[in-house]
């Protein structure tokens, strides 16, 4: 009854969701942003006017139990005449409607697996009603599938590129730990390319890792995957939610011209004390939450994992594991004023080893990094405007190494500092976004010889910009959203504008999407990517001048059917170029030339996805073929032609994902099967040495130098990979708590799928075989 | 036909039977192809020398270091003029750094304008060959200089060169010897090339170095200069016009081995020593005394 009264009102209600848009605003205030403020302040003095004869409900929804904020909770307001008007909550638990004429209204806010909480208000012109809400849970008990499946997040749910993760997704996917992993949830996305189990590096629908923009509360995580890819810095029971835009983002992100992962975290019980610790053979944690003050309007929570894989897991697989990290998380957030929030988080994630390497793990080859992140966010609610103001403060530092601890071969070392401020005025026909930021990078890097033409000591970069977003309403589930970037580098003397339109279309079972943008990426990230095992990144400005730009274009369709039925449809084009890879060379040596390449990507996602109530489960399919040309004058007596177009290493051209779980007699049984067609490598045809025949050589003293005699670049495909991973996992409840256990089995039928071929070594490392997983966590309530 | 939990569980007994199924399996994969090219050969026939050297690699499937044991590799080279034929022997040197080499040599010096045929076989029979022919004697003439204030250019003619490389000036001064290298420019005259010094441009280099070496410029007497050329076989020419190794190294790029890689040149080092006149000398801006 419960679920059908929720369609019934998702069926009448039009959805306004106030999304947590974010702005920057900084520091060194060129013109343009000067420009911009008067527009900004004469927008803001406008704002009244558009409000004057309507009125505008927000507020806070939060559990009663824990005080935290409730996303995607439904708050619908009911005139006289029986027209509901709504909005979903934001990852704060905020909602804002606006546009309201003046009247009586009864207020309702639902939330699956809550008691709905009704309240009647009457409403005067202009004005502004601040009601804050606590759900408390129902009594009654719902199937836990049923509850997931009518949130939103639901993997079919696909949105131009864009698509919500919650927790419980993340979850759901079998690994080797109780507590999910939002890396091990992007490997199940048929989009999302690794090469491998280990390097924590992430491919979206043909961008490189560096190319990816992953925030954290509004902070940048230059790189949040720990060297074992099913682990990230973000464990689910921090998360809130994650926004994975695979291209088209909005104009509200920029500085990358891959894909965006926004992460939010939760906030800590401000009730009471709780926590958890767990302990697999990958990785140990606890998390601890609680609130500050007796008046429960401080909280704070707090998370560290540290692996030990290196102790537990290589014992159970009778196999060195070099691999190691760690990850801490600490939030604190408050509630200053019944308009105001402010939150502050930290992040600090290690991680060493020595990727590829099972056994004989040389310290030259060890790699290691670390990031470090701190930010402090303040959310306001004018009292007297119908607008939402965010300002946040960040930190983001990032240091590379390779090589012996004490005497690294290479090193990069970056830090940013950021500033930025996100407005939003809530109008009865759009929310109009914008936002200013400023940041400033400090980029150093001792890259040993790695680039031969790439000086790199300090650089100190500085970018100012702002960015509108309006939303516009086209019908209860439509949005049209036409925006613009604008984004100056005044060391640089560049200013880039950057278009970009998305849009959703909605009716009855049907959605159709689209996006379009353009996007350049002043800061990229170097690396070889030669090498599969390669995960050295030094940070620079734009190296070679040129600055790495791409154009998106996305069109989907999503259908609903009958029956727990959903199905997407996603096909995706880019245009790359100035990208910055190594030049092509047969000698087998770490130093490399850049050189400049253009590229295109196209593919194609398709998600189907059935939840019943005796099963849920998923089958993705992802087709995508990426292009690098690039023009090299070497090549042109090598290969007949000084351009040369190959597919670069992490060209997957087919990926599919099945995942499916069910319940039986309590016990929560997860299969999950994964298959990639073979990805490129370089094939070689032998070795042999070279001398320099200019006359100078002398061949009895000169060393020479050993050369590998290539085919084209790329010119192999690597075996297919495929895998099984099960889980069996059930949840022991006691008073005040509950203790879960786990068994679990990654590659299940101990497929031996390749992760690199070293062609000077013939060296194969294979990702990880069969490894059974104990995993035991308890949690107090 | 099956309720849900039924179908859940067939669903369940079906991912094992894959898993069963698929058990272990593992596809191998070809990292190096192989090709029927079987050595790489570096080195030149030089008519100054009284022995005769290649460097020689054999086209593997591993990168591993260059093993210390002789190579599968016998190497005769046969003088097409004479019938002469040479045995060649190897030899292994280690470099710094613990990596080894196969120099393989031969003591015979080899004769101005004889054409040399060079193959390397191995025990299969699989043989690298190369083909080259030693350049005449040459013999170095200063053609008319051109002489004027601040500029003063010497055009050298090496009779029946066919090709110089390895170009280099010498200017011996009271301040020390200076080495001037020179692009590979130079210019067919006749069948022999001609090699032009630009001796007041060298000036300028050379008194800069003295300034760098703490002295002063203002002094420096010429004794004299010689330049030195590489006297080299007609096919001894880089792609493009310059030794640039980025694109040297990539396989074939540069190579005269029929069925293997590398390059085998012939030449020899010639000099001509020279003692300018102090008109020429004060032209290009060196000092002279009383002048």
């Amino acid at each position: 009854m419960h679920r059908e009264a929720k369609q019934r009102l998702t069926r009448t209600i039009e959805c306004r969701r106030p999304t947590n848009s974010r702005m920057r605003l900084r520091g060194q205030l060129p013109t343009m942003l000067r420009i911009t403020l008067v527009l900004v302040c004469c927008g803001l003095l406008a704002a009244p006017r558009v409000a004057a004869q309507t009125a505008t409900v927000r507020g806070f929804v939060t559990d009663a139990a824990t005080g935290t904020g409730l996303q995607n909770v439904n708050v619908a307001l009911e005139d006289s005449t029986g027209i509901i008007t709504g909005s979903a909550t934001t990852a704060d638990g905020l909602y804002v409607i606006a546009g309201l004429s003046p009247g009586v209204y009864v207020l309702r806010v639902s939330f699956v697996g809550y008691r709905t909480f009704r309240d009647s208000l009457s409403l005067e012109a202009r004005e502004i009603r601040s009601i804050d809400v606590s759900l408390e849970a129902s009594e009654e008990y719902l199937d836990e599938l049923v509850i997931e499946a009518d949130q939103e997040g639901r993997i079919a749910d696909l949105t131009a590129g864009m698509q919500t993760i919650r927790p419980q997704d993340i979850e759901r996917v079998p690994g080797p730990d109780i507590t999910g992993d939002l890396g091990l949830f992007l490997t199940t996305l048929p989009g999302v390319v690794i090469v491998g189990d280990q390097g924590g590096q992430f491919y979206v629908r043909g961008g490189e890792p560096t190319q990816n923009l992953v925030l954290l509360d509004g902070i940048l995580v230059y790189q949040p995957f720990h060297i074992l890819s099913y682990y990230s810095a973000f464990p689910s029971d921090v998360l809130s939610s994650v926004d994975l835009y695979a291209g088209g983002f909005g104009a509200r992100f920029g500085g990358r011209i891959s894909s965006v992962i926004d992460a939010w975290s939760r906030n800590g019980n401000n009730q009471r004390i709780a926590g958890s610790a767990s302990v697999s053979p990958f990785v140990a944690g606890a998390l601890i939450e609680g609130p500050i003050d007796r008046g429960g309007r401080y909280s704070f929570l707090a998370s560290f994992r540290q692996s030990v894989l290196e102790q537990v897991a290589s014992r159970v697989i009778d196999q060195p594991l070099p691999l190691a990290f760690n990850d801490l998380f600490v939030k604190l957030h408050g509630k200053v004023h019944r308009n105001s929030r402010v939150s502050f988080t930290g992040l600090r994630t290690v991680d060493r080893g020595n990727v590829g390497q099972t056994s004989g793990a040389a310290p030259r080859d060890e790699v290691r990094w670390r990031n470090d992140a701190i930010g402090a966010r303040y959310l306001f609610l004018p009292g007297s405007l119908p607008i939402l103001a965010e300002f946040m403060f960040s930190y983001s530092a990032h240091t590379n190494e390779r090589g012996p601890r004490d005497a690294p071969l290479r090193t990069s070392t970056t830090a940013r500092i950021n500033l930025e401020a996100n407005i939003t005025h809530y109008t009865p026909f759009a929310d109009l976004k914008w936002g200013l930021f400023a940041r400033t990078l400090s980029l150093s890097s001792e890259l040993g010889g790695l680039y031969q033409e790439l000086r790199l000591d300090t650089e100190y970069v500085t970018e100012a910009g702002l960015y509108v977003a309006p939303d516009f309403r086209l019908n209860a589930r439509s949005v049209f959203t036409p925006s613009l970037r604008v984004h100056n580098f005044p060391s640089k003397r560049r200013v880039y504008l950057e278009p970009r339109v998305r849009g959703v279309w909605a009716t009855g079972p049907h959605q159709v999407s689209a996006a379009v943008g353009l996007f350049h990426q002043e800061i990229v990230g170097i690396s070889d990517r030669r090498d599969a095992a390669t995960t050295f990144t030094a940070w620079s400005a734009a190296p070679m001048g040129d600055v790495p730009r791409a154009l998106h274009a996305i069109a989907g369709y999503q259908r609903t059917f009958e029956g727990g039925l959903e199905m997407a449809v996603e096909g995706y084009y880019k245009k790359l170029y100035n990208l910055y890879i190594a030049e092509w060379t047969p000698l087998p040596r770490l130093t490399n030339r850049l050189q400049q390449a253009n590229g295109r990507v196209f593919g194609l996602d398709l998600r189907v996805e059935v939840r019943r109530p005796w099963i849920y489960g998923y089958i993705n399919y992802g087709l995508s073929s990426v292009r690098y040309t690039a023009t090299q004058p070497s090549l042109a007596l090598w290969f007949g032609s000084d351009t040369y177009r190959f597919r670069p290493g992490h060209d997957r051209r087919h990926q599919i994902n099945m995942m499916a779980t069910t319940q039986i007699s309590g016990i929560q049984l997860t299969a999950r099967w994964q298959f990639g067609s073979g990805l490129p490598f370089n094939r070689a045809l032998g070795f042999d040495g070279f001398l320099l025949m200019d006359g100078k050589a002398d061949i009895y003293e000169d060393p020479g130098s050993r050369r590998v005699i290539y085919e084209r670049p790329f010119n192999g495909i690597l075996p297919t990979y495929h895998r099984l991973d099960l889980s069996a996992e059930r949840t022991f409840e006691f008073p005040g708590g509950d203790v879960t256990v786990q068994a679990s089995v990654l590659n299940a039928y101990d497929r031996a799928n390749i992760f690199f071929l070293d062609v000077f070594t013939l060296q194969r490392a294979d990702q990880l075989p069969l490894i059974p997983s104990l995993g035991i966590k308890l949690a107090i309530n | 036909m099956f309720s849900g939990r039924h179908r859940s569980r067939l669903a369940c007994a079906l991912v094992l039977a894959s898993a069963l199924f698929c058990m272990g399996c593992q596809e191998e994969v070809t990292a190096v192809l192989g090709t029927d090219r079987a050595y790489s050969v570096y080195g030149f026939f030089d008519a100054r020398a009284d022995t005769q050297a290649m460097r020689i690699y054999a086209i593997e499937q591993r990168l591993d270091l260059i093993r210390p044991e002789p190579l599968d590799a016998g190497v005769a080279s046969m003088d097409r003029t004479s019938g002469l034929l040479h045995v060649w022997r190897d030899s292994v040197k280690q470099f710094v750094g613990g990596r080894y080499g196969h120099v393989f040599w031969s003591p015979f010096r080899a004769d101005y304008g004889h054409s040399y045929i060079l193959e390397i076989t191995r025990s299969d029979g699989v043989t690298s060959r190369a083909e080259v022919t030693v350049p005449p004697l040459a013999e170095p003439v200063l053609l008319d200089p051109t002489v004027a204030e601040g500029y003063v250019l010497l055009p050298v003619h090496w009779s029946e060169a066919p090709r110089v490389n390895d170009i280099r000036v010498w200017y011996y001064t009271n301040k020390g010897n200076y080495l001037i290298e020179y692009p590979l420019d130079q210019e067919q005259e006749g069948r022999g090339t001609v090699v032009a010094i630009t001796m007041s441009t060298d000036a300028r280099q050379v008194f800069a170095r003295v300034v760098r070496g703490g002295q002063r410029a203002a002094d420096v007497r010429l004794k004299a200069m010689e330049l030195f050329v590489l006297v080299s076989n007609a096919d001894w020419v880089p792609p493009e016009g310059h030794y640039d190794p980025e694109t040297l190294v990539e396989p074939g790029t540069f190579s005269n081995v029929e069925n293997g890689y590398g390059f085998v040149g012939a030449g020899y080092e010639a000099s001509f020593y020279y003692e300018p006149p102090d008109s020429t000398v004060l032209a290009a801006g060196f000092f002279v005394d009383g002048r």
